[in-house]
């Protein structure tokens, strides 16, 4: 009973911050690994608590929950990943970071605002998911991959190449490196010589205006 | 926030007459004013009008604010007194281009900033300037002479986008977001 009481204390606390409360659910419903949630959120309450608030947000949200066990949220295995993944964290990353000041404001002694970050992460990976209606068990990059792709960016093992076929700026990794754009590879874009502009067969010719500017 | 459906009304609204004007000759010379490279005045001005709304049809927005921040902060605080009338047609376009952008950048800044920093790009400068500006600041910040809005995908963009018809507007969103000229890189 007392121990019934303490977690129900726990909670209370939590609940009184509904920014800190909303940020959660939001990460609940994307990852409900509790070391994840706990990482991300720089969380300090005990296991039991945060795996029980997880399952009762899932259950709100009629979200089948799933607790993670075994391997850690953190092991990132760059050259196992495939193009499919290179597209979707060329998408990720683009989205969270294209602008000016990668839209983070700073705290007082300069470093990131690191509420900002998550709230960012989280609205890039919500906004992936809808625009190719994917749900979250079956997106190709999970949110927790996100997040580690992310501090891969930031620690140096991934870098950005930019493709001279369609101009994308896409993702590669230091230790797996592709000449490859995924988004070419993806889209199937036709190749460009940089001679005169190519056309897409079947179907879509060259239109006369562009052949006449071509033949001259 | 604005929904998917706003972003593509936006991109129609604004490179359609952008389109246009290239194809009829009326700014071809004047491509710089409307700080267009020469690459994408070729690219854009060899689509058709079909291929040029299918490149517009995507959910990212094509058009960003290209000018420094705290120019963009100015400008919403100069006040009326420094306002410009049309010179040309071109001026014209870039007064309404201005006046669009800002006026939705505004609208979504005042219901998520979040959606404003990731979808639009806006700095954290330029959302403190929008919070704060009302509709006369708009509109008058539209009208000081100056072109506040650039393309935002590279000129590659309008060509796949516009010429291929496998692409679903999912994936025209994907491209316009990876060869966007604003992203981090």
């Amino acid at each position: 009973m007392a121990g019934q009481n303490k977690t129900i204390a726990e909670l209370s606390v939590w609940a009184a911050d509904p920014e800190k409360m909303y940020r959660f659910e939001a990460v609940a419903l994307l990852s409900q690994r509790t070391s994840f949630v706990k990482s991300l959120l720089c969380l300090t309450d005990n296991d039991d608590l945060i795996r029980t608030q997880i399952q009762r947000i899932c259950k709100k949200n009629e979200v089948p929950c799933k607790i993670p066990r075994g391997t850690g949220f953190d092991a990132l295995y760059l050259k196992s990943l495939g193009p499919e993944i290179r597209y979707a964290a060329s998408i990720l990353l683009n989205t969270l970071l294209a602008s000016d000041d990668g839209g983070l404001a700073t705290t007082v002694i300069g470093g990131i605002n690191h509420q900002s970050l998550v709230d960012r992460m989280i609205y890039s990976y919500r906004r992936y998911l809808r625009l190719f209606l994917l749900p979250v068990v079956d997106a190709p990059v999970s949110f927790e991959l996100f997040f580690n792709l992310y501090k891969a960016y930031e620690s140096g093992n991934i870098e950005i190449s930019m493709c001279a076929n369609c101009e994308s700026t896409f993702t590669n990794f230091r230790v797996a490196q592709s000449i490859k754009c995924p988004v070419c590879q993806t889209h199937r874009h036709a190749e460009m010589p940089r001679t005169h502009l190519p056309s897409y067969s079947q179907g879509n010719e060259i239109e006369p205006a562009v052949r006449r500017r071509v033949a001259m | 926030m604005l929904n998917d459906r706003d972003i593509k009304e936006e991109n129609d609204q604004l490179l359609v007459p952008r389109w246009r004007m290239l194809i009829e000759q009326r700014a071809k010379t004047d491509a710089m004013r409307l700080g267009m490279t020469p690459l994408s005045v070729e690219y854009i001005s060899s689509l058709d009008e079909i291929q040029i709304k299918r490149a517009s049809d995507c959910s990212s927005p094509l058009f960003y604010l290209s000018q420094p921040s705290d120019v963009i902060a100015k400008l919403l605080t100069a006040g009326v007194e420094s306002d410009i009338a049309p010179f040309d047609d071109l001026d014209r376009l870039v007064q309404n281009e201005n006046y669009v952008v800002l006026l939705n950048r505004w609208a979504s800044v005042k219901t998520s900033v979040v959606h404003a920093q990731c979808t639009f790009g806006l700095s954290a400068a330029v959302v403190r300037a929008l919070q704060g500006a009302t509709i006369n600041d708009i509109k008058s910040a539209s009208q000081k002479g100056i072109r506040l809005v650039s393309l935002a995908p590279r000129s590659k963009y309008f060509f796949h986008a516009g010429r291929n018809i496998r692409l679903q507007r999912s994936m025209r969103t994907a491209l316009a977001v990876c060869s966007s000229s604003r992203a981090f890189f």
